[in-house]
């Protein structure tokens, strides 16, 4: 018997995706912080397992990381980093195998916020995640699009190439992405391409070469 | 018998509707009920029957009439039987329900016909417990009815019995049946009226237990005390236990064996607070449910019924594995093989061939021992799972269900005698030389003698389950010979787990001819705890002509034409060999339950599932099992979609949206489909498509909302 609440969460989320794809952001949203509010209140009737309230927490982590990909198509940009970095708190304050939410801030401070490939906290944050994303794709993660196409778009902007490209091999092989998923991320490395030319052409460059390699 | 105290408990009914008058007899069962016949209180020449609106009840010496209905849906056409609610409760002792009578027996009733209204008594003797009509003659349905006799309605010119219809069949102070009709003669008077006489002194009679069977077919328990069927019917818990369980007497031994129904209990218990809606378990001996044919049909109801069946596989006793094999194919339920004495999950286990793909699990020492997990929280953890699991349509743990539901449209017919019989039978070594030289030359002779004036082969011959020649899964192509063969013969020697197995599967999915022979001298062979049930189960489905001697040549050995061939013998008795299991469970089983009662919406939806990514933010995972094929993929991805849409498309040309809603399977569905649709291929829809699909959704949430 699962904790209850992950049901109903995930139920929750699944109307929020097909709302947001509707282009009802609004209720969407208001799907999104019901799903938070269900997962953040215990249920006296269940005493979970730590098993579960990892899961719960992987769940919230998640959930905040959905309201971040809905502020972004509402260009709030300020509010989307805000929910990625609390679900990227939850991330690493619970060990999570996760990184979408830690992903997306590095992408975010880089894009909206005009942070430098060469600041000390992007570049920390870089090291972190291309270290857990190193491990979770050897293993529960190794056929997740996401987890290996991040883990090479992070390859690349850490000036490591020849790395992303055989993530991004991974990521084809393994994971049997489909062509809308493999173009969200290339719109996604597109825009830090844009964002890091002036500062870091030679990255920018080879970020471009992927992209064409990637595109149909 | 105080047949004084019987009578009260008698009462004449009064049955009225806009000119038509109906009178007949009545006998209280209890609660508020009477017992009547349907056509006393009905017109049941028309189908639905038309029941009178004013029926009134007259007990003996009570002035007051009692009013009194029919009870919704309590009555059966074929069996010419109804129930009655009073409005106030007869001052009477109920008259109980009485086991089937002997051929002989002698038996009573008091009712109030038309030549004597204020009460009359007859009796007589029964001459035939089970008379089953020819059909093709009008005079009785094919419902299965007591024959009686009496000397009163022989008496003179043949007595007019009209009043008694509704009284009850006694035997030792208990109703055995309800009367329904007498064998008649018309004779037309001199005024032009019909005058109805009883020949040949002879009545008939419903018998009562089919009343019981009624509700226990429906797995209802709407009567009250004997007129209840079993507990066991209704339950959806159920656990069969093997002789290996630890009784009274084992317990007092060190050390104690795990017991099943211990572990069942607390199992229960743990799942009882998580919402999966068991009832308590209900315990019954394998050995007790075979040790009567009355007792097998319950059983068999139940295993229809209960959506969670755990069966001791401790030592896969005949019984057990029997039932097994009923269990697999009558239910797509939760059905679970339970291993104890020493075995413990992942030690080595000799399974029989046709449960080998069972995930088994294990009550013992050694299992609690296990770092696995206990006995208990292993039963619990797989009903919770199981339970969950289930609602898939492809969920199967035992190997049948599907494999003989699901033939090719060309494969499904029967496949005449002629053509060849199904051999069931042990492949232990002892075995082999018997079948050799006796049993295979024997049927190969009654097939040749069977197509005499046929000079081409046989399409199947005398074939065993591994020697059907066919190129499908060994189980596979066993089901569907089960399913198919007109002719099977099965025997019983060595009481094998597979023959036991294969045996309840036949008796389940086929109404055909099904032969048991058993050697003769069996009892010695069988071990010692086994030998009980396995003397049940032989006089339940063994004719004595068919037990055969092993030792003698087949040319003598008159058993094996008696079972198969020009000459094989009737098998109307055992009854349940005569298609009479399949029967019942064609009665007894979950409609609903069947593929066929699936929506289309919902299978669409399932089948689209088989190919989706499941879009979990950051953790999509592959659908198909090629994932570096990226033409493949794009496949998966577009049968995914097609799939929801065609589904949609379905739901809202073929329903309206008020009907959707209505339905709550439908709706879920629906609902289901329309957020997949946008969740994973908005892009994809049409804007026809997706302004109504986005309606819908919107309205069902609409509902859900106001629906809590």
């Amino acid at each position: 018997m699962a904790d209850p609440r992950l049901a109903e969460a995930r139920a929750l989320k699944r109307k929020a995706t097909a709302l947001r794809n509707r282009g009802e952001f609004k209720r969407a949203k208001e799907a999104l912080d019901e799903a938070i509010r269900v997962l953040e209140t215990p249920r006296p009737e269940y005493e979970p397992t730590p098993a579960d309230i990892k899961e719960v927490r992987g769940e919230l982590a998640d959930t905040h990381g959905m309201k971040g990909g809905i502020f972004r198509r509402t260009l709030e940009l300020d509010k989307a980093l805000t929910a990625y970095e609390t679900g990227a708190t939850i991330e690493e304050d619970d060990n999570l195998s996760t990184t979408y939410n830690r992903s997306n801030v590095i992408t975010l401070s880089i894009t909206a916020k005009g942070q430098a490939l060469k600041d000390p906290e992007i570049r920390k944050r870089l090291a972190s995640v291309i270290e857990d994303l190193g491990v979770e794709t050897a293993g529960p993660r190794s056929d997740e699009w996401w987890a290996w196409s991040d883990l090479a778009q992070f390859y690349l902007l850490n000036g490591e190439p020849d790395k992303a490209r055989a993530s991004y091999a991974n990521a084809i092989n393994k994971t049997g992405a489909t062509a809308s998923e493999i173009k969200r991320h290339v719109t996604i490395l597109g825009e830090l391409a844009d964002k890091i030319t002036a500062t870091a052409p030679e990255i920018a460059a080879s970020i471009r070469a992927t992209i064409d390699k990637l595109s149909p | 018998m105080d047949f004084e105290r019987i009578k009260r408990a008698i009462t004449r009914v009064d049955a009225r509707d806009d000119g038509t008058r109906k009178t007949g007899t009545a006998f209280y069962i209890g609660g508020k009920y009477v017992m009547t016949a349907l056509h006393v209180v009905a017109n049941t020449q028309v189908r639905p029957p038309a029941f009178l609106r004013s029926i009134k009840l007259q007990f003996p010496d009570v002035a007051e009439l009692i009013t009194a209905t029919v009870v919704d849906g309590l009555w059966s056409a074929d069996g010419d039987w109804t129930v009655l609610e009073c409005e106030t409760l007869p001052d009477a002792v109920a008259i109980e329900i009485g086991a089937e009578p002997a051929l002989g027996t002698e038996w009573i009733t008091y009712g109030f016909p038309e030549i004597k209204p204020t009460g009359m008594t007859i009796a007589g003797k029964v001459r035939d417990a089970r008379h089953r009509p020819l059909p093709g003659f009008a005079e009785l349905p094919l419902h299965p009815v007591l024959q009686l006799f009496s000397e009163e309605a022989g008496a003179g010119m043949g007595a007019r019995m009209h009043g008694f219809s509704g009284a009850p069949c006694l035997v030792d102070g208990k109703a055995v049946g309800v009367l329904r009709s007498t064998l008649i003669e018309e004779i037309v008077d001199g005024q032009s009226q019909r005058l109805l006489f009883t020949q040949a002194g002879t009545l008939y009679a419903t018998p009562a237990r089919s009343v019981v069977e009624w509700q226990a077919d429906r797995h209802k328990a709407i009567l009250p005390g004997s007129w209840a069927p079993p507990g066991i019917v209704t339950r959806d818990f159920i656990v069969l236990l093997s002789q290996q369980e630890p009784g009274p007497a084992q317990q007092a031994r060190k050390p104690k064996k795990v017991a099943l129904r211990d572990v069942a209990q607390v199992a229960y218990r743990n799942t009882k607070d998580s919402g999966l809606g068991l009832s308590q378990p209900y315990f019954l001996d394998a050995a007790e449910a075979v040790a009567s044919e009355e007792r097998l049909r319950d059983c068999v109801r139940a295993l229809c019924n209960a959506k969670v069946v755990v069966f001791d596989a401790t030592d896969f006793e005949p019984a057990i594995m029997f039932l097994a094999g009923i269990r697999a194919v009558v239910r797509r339920g939760l059905t679970l093989l339970s291993v104890g004495g020493e075995y413990a999950l992942g030690k080595n286990l000799l399974m029989p061939f046709n449960v080998i793909d069972a995930n088994i699990v294990a009550h013992s020492h050694e299992q609690n021992r296990s770092a696995i997990a206990n006995s208990v929280t292993l039963l619990t953890q797989r009903i919770q799972r199981g339970l969950d699991a289930m609602r898939s349509p492809q969920y199967l743990d035992l190997p049948v269900y599907d494999a003989i539901r699901r033939l090719p449209v060309e494969r499904r017919g029967i496949i005449p005698k002629k053509e060849g019989v199904l051999v069931l039978c042990p492949f232990e070594e002892g075995y082999t030389s018997f079948w050799d030289e006796n049993l295979k030359q024997a049927l190969t002779n009654e097939l040749n003698n069977l197509r005499k004036e046929d000079k081409s082969v046989a399409s199947f011959g005398v074939s065993r389950s591994f020697e059907l020649n066919s190129p499908r899964l060994v189980t596979h192509a066993v089901y569907e010979a089960i399913r198919r063969f007109q002719s099977c013969v099965i025997d019983l020697s060595y009481w094998s787990a597979n023959v036991l197995f294969e045996l309840g599967v036949r008796l389940a999915a086929s109404g055909e001819r099904t032969a048991c022979i058993i050697e003769k001298d069996w009892e010695g062979k069988v071990r010692e705890e086994w030998l009980p049930q396995c003397q049940s189960i032989e006089s339940l489905f063994v004719a004595d002509p068919l037990k055969y001697d092993p030792e003698q040549s087949w040319v003598a050995e008159p058993a094996f034409c008696k079972a198969y061939g020009p000459d094989e013998m009737p098998l109307d008795k055992p009854l349940l060999l005569d298609g009479a299991l399949h029967a019942l469970v064609e009665r007894a089983l979950d409609v609903d339950l069947e593929p066929a009662s699936r929506p289309v919406v919902l299978d669409l939806r399932d089948q689209a599932a088989t190919f989706m990514r499941d879009p979990k933010g950051g953790r999509t995972k592959p659908g198909g099992l090629f994932v570096g094929n990226p033409a493949l993929v794009e496949r998966e991805d577009i049968a995914d979609f097609e799939r929801l849409l065609a589904a949609w498309l379905y739901a809202s040309n073929r329903y309206t949206p008020d009907e959707i809603m209505d339905d709550a399977a439908i709706r879920d569905a629906v609902y289901d489909v329309v957020e997949a649709l946008f969740e994973r291929h908005s892009e994809r829809l049409a804007a026809e498509s997706e302004s109504a699909a986005a309606e819908m959704m919107d309205k069902i949430e609409e509902w859900r909302k106001q629906h809590g």
